[in-house]
């Protein structure tokens, strides 16, 4: 990430860019072609440096009007430009490319090359004229580091630290485009309330999902704390236009938070949980399980299982997805029973884990008997993976 | 130029179309900087129809053909070459697709026999198919020696690894299931994961991603009869899903 200013330099010795107005000749620039430009045409930039016909449907910066004779585009120095959508602008505003499909934007962008265009020189115009002007580029900013990892250290906290390979100093680019940080630990305790270290607002609540999020801490709004809130990341936390959702916990009953092993998407339970447990479990229809209490709205998998007795002749256990209960076999199929009877079996069918891609999260799974009998059936959980925590796969 | 970001998602829509899309959590500009240095974008969803032949949301060349692997990419499209549109080839990311010196890897999905895409689930690395594929049933499997199983019509060429698993049944005592991985099925009498038992049933030998390292994609598997008593029958082999080695993200 970088910033850059046309008028003041903050860090770094100053390279200047763009102090000639805009121009591509054939003659200068190898590989430039004008194929299907007719004279009068508006031309614009694309990304092999060759020119291609405007259209208004087109979403880049105009740069010029080919004159159709010599190979030059003319008119250089005027862009007539496409603004970003919701875009205000007025006189002297400095315009740079904008990330929205190579719109402008007078939004100085964090981009790490040169996408100032110029100066807007008359607002009020239909087409807006932008003046190119020098542009300084500053020093890069220190990328963001991978999101941190949550310990559970006891019923009542959670700590947030680099995982172990990283430096202590976690740098996380928030929505306003402000890089903040924190190093060391922090915690996360829900009966602290509604302050740095706990909820967004309110108090806790049993048997509850909370969803951790980094934000601007009260005493400084360049470093980072931990808040909790019952508000999952399609929304973020209450009270906050600035966070990074870095993964969920639950609490039980008495309000213990339930112990886990975080490791980047992959959330583990130190403790199986047992979902349902069915000493009759329905055989030869469909039985959907609701996982809400056991992985969070944010799990792309959940790590389910069941554990059952069969006794007598074959049998299948079968898992399907959300969706695709109609499929001819499902997500996977198991076999059990021992075929010729005589012997009864306790066994397990774990899928490596189970895709969850619906809210609110659920898994199907359907028991065939052909001469089997099923009996002690655990429906079990023993984790997730957090389908929200992509950023620490970011370059 | 900002930072790439995540590849993104793919989700399968329907058996004519797959969508691609930024993952949750991501900023919902996908911007992917490729090979000529030009880092191109797009916001929203993008569409993947095979049977619209070679066009943007289509194919790179030639028309839709059955029972074959789609690689798709993000390319620069026909309206705005900074723009970034989807196309399937059956060239794999090792070449890319025909006609274009610039594009971005972005998954594989399959049409069947009918031409229908089948229906997936993607996140980072991984795709899960969600009707598993069986890839063999053997009521008498063989016994003693190696044996080698194609996997080229159930993972595409660009898999590390195939979620992939044996089972059957098993009567009298005892036996092994020994996983091989390619060019390494002489190496030891183990190979990779094993599985034994002492009761006569119906087993499941660990539903797992097996490397896959080499084209053509295939696992090799030794059933043995180590106790002198052990029979197998109603062996099945199944794959239900894969990790795709050329996209950076992790996801298992």
């Amino acid at each position: 990430m970088a910033q850059f200013d046309p008028i003041a330099v903050k860090t770094g010795i100053p390279t200047v860019f763009g102090t000639d107005t805009p121009r591509i000749d054939l003659a200068a620039v190898a590989g430039l072609t004008t194929a299907a430009l007719a004279a009068g045409d508006a031309c614009q930039v694309n990304g092999a440096l060759t020119m291609q016909k405007a259209s208004s449907a087109s979403t880049s910066p105009i740069v010029g009007v080919y004159d159709g004779t010599s190979g030059s585009v003319v008119r250089e120095g005027v862009v007539v430009a496409t603004m970003a959508a919701g875009v205000v602008l007025a006189n002297g505003d400095t315009v740079y490319l904008s990330a929205d499909s190579g719109k402008l934007t007078n939004v100085k962008p964090t981009y790490s090359v040169l996408h100032e265009v110029g100066v807007v020189v008359d607002a009020a115009s239909r087409k807006i004229l932008l003046q190119p002007k020098p542009c300084v580029v500053l020093a890069d900013a220190p990328w963001d580091t991978p999101l941190p990892q949550l310990t559970w250290s006891s019923t009542t906290l959670v700590n947030v630290a680099a995982e172990p390979d990283q430096n202590a100093l976690i740098r996380e680019t928030l929505q306003d485009n402000v890089q903040r940080t924190f190093s060391g630990t922090i915690t996360f305790n829900p009966a602290a309330g509604a302050v740095d270290g706990g909820l967004d607002t309110g108090v806790e609540g049993p048997s509850t999902w909370y969803y951790l999020y980094l934000v601007p801490s009260t005493g400084s709004n360049a470093v980072l704390a931990v808040r909790g809130s019952v508000t999952d990341p399609r929304t973020g936390p209450t009270g906050y236009t600035t966070w990074k959702y870095i993964g969920a916990v639950r609490n039980d009953a008495g309000s213990n938070l339930l112990s886990f092993w975080h490791w980047r998407n992959r959330f583990d339970y130190q403790t199986m949980i047992q979902v349902a447990y069915d000493a009759s479990p329905t055989v030869g229809s469909l039985v959907a399980t609701d996982l809400s209490a056991y992985v969070p709205v944010t799990a792309s998998h959940a790590r389910y299982g069941l554990s059952c007795t069969t006794a007598g002749n074959y049998g299948t256990v079968q898992f399907f997805i959300d969706g695709f209960t109609g499929v001819a076999i499902g997500y996977m199929r198991f076999y059990c029973g021992t075929n010729a009877g005589g012997y009864v079996l306790d066994d397990d069918y774990f899928p490596n884990s189970v895709p969850t891609p619906t809210i609110p999260k659920s898994v199907t799974h359907k028991l065939t008997n052909a001469g089997c009998a099923f009996t002690k059936l655990y429906r079990v959980v023993n984790g997730w993976h957090d389908g929200w925590l992509t950023s620490w796969m970011t370059p | 130029m900002s930072y790439d970001t995540v590849l993104p998602q793919l989700t399968w829509a329907s058996v004519t179309l797959v969508n691609a899309a930024a993952h949750p959590g991501c900023s919902a500009t996908v911007r992917a900087t490729q090979q000529d240095g030009v880092q191109r974008s797009f916001t929203g969803t993008l569409t993947f129809n095979p049977s619209l032949g070679a066009a943007d949301g289509g194919l790179d060349v030639g028309a839709e053909a059955a029972n074959t692997w789609y690689y798709l990419y993000l390319v620069p499209s026909v309206a705005d070459p900074l723009i970034l549109a989807m196309r399937g080839s059956v060239t794999d990311p090792r070449t890319g697709p025909t006609g274009y010196t610039n594009w971005t890897y972005v998954g594989a999905v399959r049409n069947d026999a009918g031409s229908n895409l089948l229906a997936f689930y993607h996140w980072g690395d991984r795709f899960d198919l969600m009707d598993q594929v069986v890839v063999a049933i053997d009521a008498s499997p063989t016994v003693g020696s190696n044996v080698v199983t194609a996997l080229a019509s159930f993972v595409p060429v660009s898999a590390s690894h195939a979620l992939y698993w044996l089972k059957c049944y098993v009567a009298g005592v005892w036996g092994t299931v020994h996983y091989y991985l390619d060019g390494f099925t002489a190496s030891d009498w183990w190979g990779w994961p094993t599985g034994t038992w002492t009761t006569a049933g119906n087993r499941n030998f660990v539903p797992n991603y097996y490397p896959t390292p080499t084209i053509p994609k295939s696992v090799t598997h030794k059933l043995t009869n180590d106790g002198g008593a052990c029979a197998f029958s109603a062996a099945e082999r199944d794959v239900s899903g894969w990790l795709d080695g050329f996209l950076r993200e992790t996801a298992q």
